[in-house]
């Protein structure tokens, strides 16, 4: 047969790989480029309902609950933190808070979970700051936080 | 000469190509798996307060609201305009009622009860410098306009 002659003598076909790298070469310099590292970000989970008028009323349920742990947090002039009170005790460090709170809710997590967390700080304190105190309550498991509401509502 | 003879008979040098073909493909399909777009999200500005006890939470909350504040206090929205919530509350105000109003069709169309509380997660990236002030100007109008549920983002330190 005449087509037969047409056919390589040898059966071996070549492939052209030269596209097909430029293109993956391609794709790997895209993906390399867009590549990112990103450090973990954790985070703390607060719920908050707003606030509504006349809500604050004392109710049974609220009443025999345990006493509410009042955190303040002060500011120097640039917003440093300049101090920790503990109820109407000053504390020095976020981890001398952590302490002091572990003092307060022991190891129940029942209490934990029940006990909530005022935090007052001003509006010029530096926010990681107040990251800080919570860190300090998430520590000791404490669930609830609340913070006081800016002045001026 | 004999030596020659044993050379092969073509001249040209074939270059094995098949284990760089494999490796390359390793890395793009290394590359592609470890795209992430949500990062977009994200402002690269931000620095995060360190915190040892926030913790990764392992599943992505449903359908989160970012708000991102640099250290100036400035909030920078989707739109990419910066914004004092301390001075123009009323366009933060407005950028979150739509996403309340977006969320409570959401759930209508699933079957949950919007009056209990949105369930749309408000996640807050502020900087560790930015005034509490202004996050809490932040926090205030996200609960003025029926978002409970907050993330306080930290990078978690060893």
């Amino acid at each position: 047969m005449k087509i037969r002659k047409f056919a390589p003598s040898d059966s071996k076909v070549t492939l052209e790989m030269t596209p097909m790298i430029d293109v993956v070469f391609q794709l790997l310099i895209f993906f390399m480029f867009t590549f990112k590292i990103v450090s973990v970000e954790g985070e703390f989970a607060i719920t908050m309902p707003a606030a509504e008028q006349g809500s604050a009323a004392p109710t049974p349920e609220n009443i025999t609950a345990l006493p509410d742990i009042d955190v303040r947090l002060l500011a120097s002039e640039n917003g440093e933190l300049a101090g920790i009170r503990i109820g109407d005790d000053a504390v020095t460090s976020m981890d001398e808070l952590s302490a002091a709170l572990k003092a307060i809710v022991g190891d129940d997590p029942q209490i934990a979970a029940d006990v909530e967390m005022r935090i007052d700080a001003p509006p010029t304190l530096k926010y990681g700051a107040v990251v800080g105190a919570i860190n300090a309550a998430a520590r000791v498991r404490i669930q609830k936080i609340k913070f006081s509401p800016p002045p001026g509502g | 000469m004999k030596f020659r003879k044993t050379h092969s008979v073509s001249e040209d040098a074939v270059l094995d190509m098949t284990p760089m073909i494999d490796m390359t493909f390793q890395l793009i399909a290394f590359f592609m798996f470890t795209l992430n777009f949500s990062n977009d999200l994200l402002d690269e500005e931000v620095h995060l307060p360190l915190a040892d006890s926030a913790t990764p939470t392992a599943q992505a909350p449903q359908s989160p609201i970012y708000v991102n504040m640099r250290r100036d206090g400035m909030v920078h929205m989707l739109g990419g305009e910066a914004v004092d919530p301390l001075v123009d509350a009323s366009s933060i105000r407005r950028q979150l009622a739509v996403e309340a109003q977006l969320a409570k069709i959401n759930m209508k169309v699933a079957g949950a009860d919007a009056a209990a509380g949105l369930w749309t997660t408000v996640v807050i990236r502020a900087d560790e410098e930015a005034p509490y002030g202004s996050v809490q100007k932040v926090i205030q109008i996200a609960q003025q306009t029926g978002f409970t549920k907050f993330w306080l983002r930290a990078t978690k330190s060893p």
